[in-house]
């Protein structure tokens, strides 16, 4: 009886202790954790392994859960898009399999044959998958897997690549940056390798690489969209931004939207949260005060890299530099110089608060340009047939309409408020020979002005757009297209939030006064132009940029550089700091530190 | 009397009848893969029917190896019999001990996009891979594997696309890369420009005869020949349709005869080194052909494939052609085993 007295009481000490230690952040966390769980726990049968993961896991339904396991080994599909749902079924769900069901499993993972992929995304889910099903059956020979390799060669294997990307992305920095949907098959293979792992440093660098990745997101993170630059986006994405996979992480790491409508079906849910809301990781609040504070303005400065590069190049993988300014109303962001990839990159956006429902708020332009031999630096096909391969999965890819990708011929200079884009479209390699500003429908005013400036009203901006040539405009579903197809061209752009001027009218009257010297603009490409604040930049086509006067060199960026977070390039380490708090991420050593 | 004539004869006739057969099949065998096919292939996709095909009767075949729809080569260990085989993956090297049953993924992570992989023809032990990232070599019958990369120039000359081993010293090896053609004199360690630099290789051979005769097909500049070991390269186009040339072979018995392919060109013959190149008005006229193998028991067999057309046979010396296998599958490699 002494003893069973003495048990609760642990108990009970250990309960208060918890509740005592969970900050109300962590605690909402944990509710939303719950919800998610509930949620998915009571699922019908569907193909899906997060359901079956769910129900194991928290021994409910196992028979639905078995049926779906039924189904997920009976000729599987999906290469590393099956791989990582079923390691993260087994691992999660295991203890409450019974044995058949693990051997059922087993078995899939001797028959199936994931392909590794041809992008970083692929690599980390099937490396991370690899790595724990390895781990999970050791000492087992290559007969009894998929690629013929013991457990130990491939938990060795996985392991290696698992390091080599940590390594190279807090060196010189992730290839498939800061991409709204990929961004997701990051996080989750790192929440699944920081659950999983049992070797104890790999267990930490999961976990710091997590925050790593999270904490790169949420510093751009503005009323509901990741914005600035993106490597990779895809068309129906740029205009429904609050709808993408890593907007949905948000809703889930912060808080700030709902998971499920009233009547409890998702709302903001994203799809891989059933592995977030099973783990013990949390996400550090440091992070999480950084993500909502958005009472002063900005700026995020970023080295990151070009995907490999495999021919025409004279690097593996040249460096990228990356801007953005986050200001109370609104952010703007771009790839200051250089490219990750033509294909689906988001070179700039300018983008603003919503009021209303799938409105669209953001403001940008592109160069459409598509060419055989950037397709040939990425894939190893022959150039003849690459432009129509890429096409079969990326339709748009080489179409004049498309609204996403990058061009060598556009060239860009952000400076807070404040960008001028440039383009020389006489190569040969420029089909079409234009570029195209994309001017939202939902936006309150869009005026042209004699004086040749574009003003623009949005819920929480005035923009003044100054396109340096003529143009016309065609209509699309959501946006009025500003086209322009002067060979030797270029736009001057000028945003203030609603709260740092009067009013519009005043917004408008002084942006005319602002002096713009593009003396043999044809010649030299070069234009000065002195803002509302009085800052003067110059930029060239050629690479001059100066401001006020004074040389800037955004390949001399650091690795991360803004107020909340530091990094140097080759540093492995990040410095994440608000408000007199502050954490270290040391990828190297392994350690994460509270001081 | 009768009776026992017409049954020595029907026996005669049989035994005849299988001894062509039986040689048939004896003397080679072919391989091949399919890469892609005219729908898209997207990651994630089910794409079981891609993968190696091995001939297991003659022009019927039995598709092997896993689901894997990046293998870009096919090398056999003529001194097998069939039994080790060697895959080009887009996952890495691919071995299989057992005539194709079972396979093992021999590479880690560093060795990926293999495109090429050849067995040295003087020791089974040595293989060497050419990926979109540099030469890589065993010596230990792919076991373990190296990087060999000294002397390429980052990016365009660690692209390495084609691959060929001098037939008697095993240390000359040249390769074809996206900024022209390299030569190795000691077995990879070390690697020199062999001419047509500024050329995209497709294709390379060295001549089963004559060692210093190669041949290379290029990206926008046709077919070229050295016949001094990679001196000097004379551009042969005459009576070609296309400058964008896939695939070069040697005739393995007729001195002074190759065979070429490429960009919606079909398929092209020459019986004096490229003087002049004969074109059949034949059923893959006017295809993209990027393989082609000579069957070097018989060297009227003739198997070409590309783009999404399958694989096409010719027992007449590439007169005609007839469409054998996948004729919707991008073809990525074809091996002949004697």
């Amino acid at each position: 009886m002494k003893n069973r007295i003495f048990v609760l009481f642990v108990l009970f000490c250990i309960n208060i202790n918890f509740l005592v230690s969970q900050s109300d952040y962590e605690k909402s966390y944990r509710k939303r954790a719950d919800s998610v769980i509930e949620y998915y726990k009571k699922l019908p049968f569907r193909v899906d392994a997060f359901r079956a993961m769910v129900k194991l896991n928290k021994g409910y339904d196992i028979p639905t859960a078995l049926q779906i396991i039924d189904s997920l080994t009976y000729n599987p599909k999906g290469d590393m898009f099956w791989f990582y749902p079923a390691v993260a079924l087994y691992c999660y769900g295991k203890d409450n399999m019974p044995p058949e069901y693990k051997a059922k499993m087993r078995q899939a993972f001797k028959n199936y044959t994931p392909n590794r992929g041809d992008t970083e995304n692929h690599w980390m889910m099937y490396y991370t998958s690899l790595y724990l099903i390895s781990q999970e059956f050791p000492g087992e020979d290559g007969s009894t897997w998929f690629n013929g390799k013991t457990s130990e060669e491939n938990f060795k294997d996985a392991e290696g690549w698992l390091n080599f990307w940590m390594k190279t992305t807090s060196t010189i920095g992730q290839g498939e940056f800061d991409s709204p949907i990929y961004g997701i098959w990051y996080v989750t293979p790192l929440y699944l390798l920081y659950q999983f792992s049992k070797d104890p440093v790999m267990k930490k660098k999961a976990e710091i690489m997590l925050t790593w990745v999270i904490a790169d997101f949420l510093e751009e993170y503005y009323d509901s969209v990741y914005t600035g630059a993106h490597s990779r986006l895809y068309p129906y994405d740029i205009f429904v931004k609050r709808k993408s996979q890593m907007s949905f992480l948000a809703a889930y790491l912060l808080g700030d939207r709902p998971l499920f409508y009233p009547d409890g079906s998702p709302y903001n849910l994203q799809y891989n949260s059933p592995i977030y809301a099973l783990s013990d990781y949390v996400l550090p609040e440091i992070v999480a005060k950084i993500a909502k504070d958005r009472s002063t303005p900005y700026e995020v400065k970023e080295i990151k890299r070009s995907r490999n590069r495999i021919r025409y190049y004279d690097e593996r993988n040249p460096v990228v530099a990356k801007y953005n300014y986050v200001n109370p109303d609104y952010a703007m962001g771009c790839v200051q110089t250089g490219w990750t990839e033509e294909i689906l990159q988001h070179t700039w956006s300018l983008d603003w608060k919503s009021v209303k429902k799938d409105e669209v708020t953001t403001f940008f332009t592109i160069q459409p340009y598509y060419f055989a031999d950037d397709m040939c630096s990425l894939f190893p096909e022959y150039k003849k047939y690459i432009v129509a391969g890429v096409v079969s999965s990326k339709t748009e890819y080489d179409k004049e309409t498309k609204v996403v990708g990058s061009s060598p011929f556009e060239k860009l200079f952000q400076y807070k408020n404040t960008m001028i884009g440039l383009y020389d479209l006489t190569s040969e390699r420029v089909k079409y020979k234009e570029y195209v500003g994309f001017f939202p429908k939902d936006l309150l005013v869009r005026e042209e002005d004699p004086s040749g400036w574009i003003f623009c009203k949005a819920n929480s901006v005035y923009f003044a757009f100054l396109p340096l040539k003529p143009y016309s405009w065609a209509e699309d579903k959501d946006v009025f297209r500003l086209i322009s197809t002067d060979q030797k061209n270029g736009f001057i752009l000028e945003v203030k939030g609603v709260n740092e001027i009067k009013s519009f009218e005043e917004f408008k009257s002084r942006i005319k006064k602002n002096k713009v010297i593009k003396t043999n603009f044809d010649k030299n490409m070069k234009i000065s132009y002195t803002n509302l604040d009085g800052i003067t930049i110059e930029f060239s086509y050629d690479g001059l940029r100066k401001v006020n006067g004074k040389d800037y060199l955004p390949l001399k960026y650091k690795l991360f550089d803004n107020p909340f977070m530091q990094a140097e390039v080759g540093g492995e380490k990040m410095i994440i700091q608000y408000k007199g708090e502050k954490l270290i991420l040391d990828v190297k050593n392994a350690q994460m530190n509270y001081k | 009397m009768k009776r026992i004539g017409l049954f020595k004869i029907f026996l005669i006739m049989f035994i005849f009848i299988f001894l062509i057969n039986d040689s048939f099949a004896q003397n080679s065998k072919v391989y091949f893969s399919i890469k892609g096919r005219k729908v898209s292939i997207v990651i994630g996709q089910d794409i079981v029917l891609f993968g190696l095909y091995i001939e297991n009767n003659k022009d019927q075949f039995e598709r092997f190896a896993w689901k894997n729809g990046h293998i870009n080569d096919i090398a056999v260990d003529k001194n097998s019999n069939g039994k080790n085989i060697f895959l080009a993956c887009g996952n890495g090297i691919m071995r299989s001990t057992d005539y194709g049953k079972n396979w093992k993924i021999l590479t880690s992570w560093e060795l990926t996009e293999a495109l090429k992989v050849i067995i040295d023809p003087n020791n089974s032990n040595i293989i060497y891979t050419a990926t979109a990232y540099g030469i890589w070599k065993t010596t230990d019958f792919g076991e373990t594997w190296s990087k060999k990369v000294n002397g390429l120039k980052i990016t365009s000359q660690t692209y390495t696309f084609c691959i060929d081993i001098h037939p008697s010293n095993s240390n000359k090896i040249f390769v074809g890369t996206a900024d022209g053609v390299m030569v190795s004199s000691d077995g990879g360690e070390t690697w020199k420009e062999s001419g047509l630099q500024g050329r995209e290789i497709n294709d390379l051979k060295i001549s089963p005869y004559d060692p210093n005769i190669i041949l290379a097909a290029t990206e926008d500049h046709g077919i070229y020949i050295t016949k001094d070991g990679g001196k000097i390269w004379k551009q042969i186009n005459m009576g070609l349709y296309s400058m964008t040339m896939y695939a070069v072979a040697f005739d393995p018995v007729s001195k002074g005869t190759i065979y070429c392919g490429g960009y919606k060109c079909g398929f092209a013959k020459s019986n004096d080194f490229g003087e002049k190149w004969e074109k059949y008005d034949n059923e893959i006229f006017d295809k993209d052909i990027t393989k082609i193998a000579i069957d070097p028991n018989n060297s009227q067999v003739i198997y070409a494939g590309g783009m999404e057309w399958g694989l096409w046979k010719s027992i007449d010396g590439g007169k005609t052609f007839k469409c054998i296998a996948e004729a919707d599958g991008k073809v990525s490699s074809i091996f002949i085993s004697k």
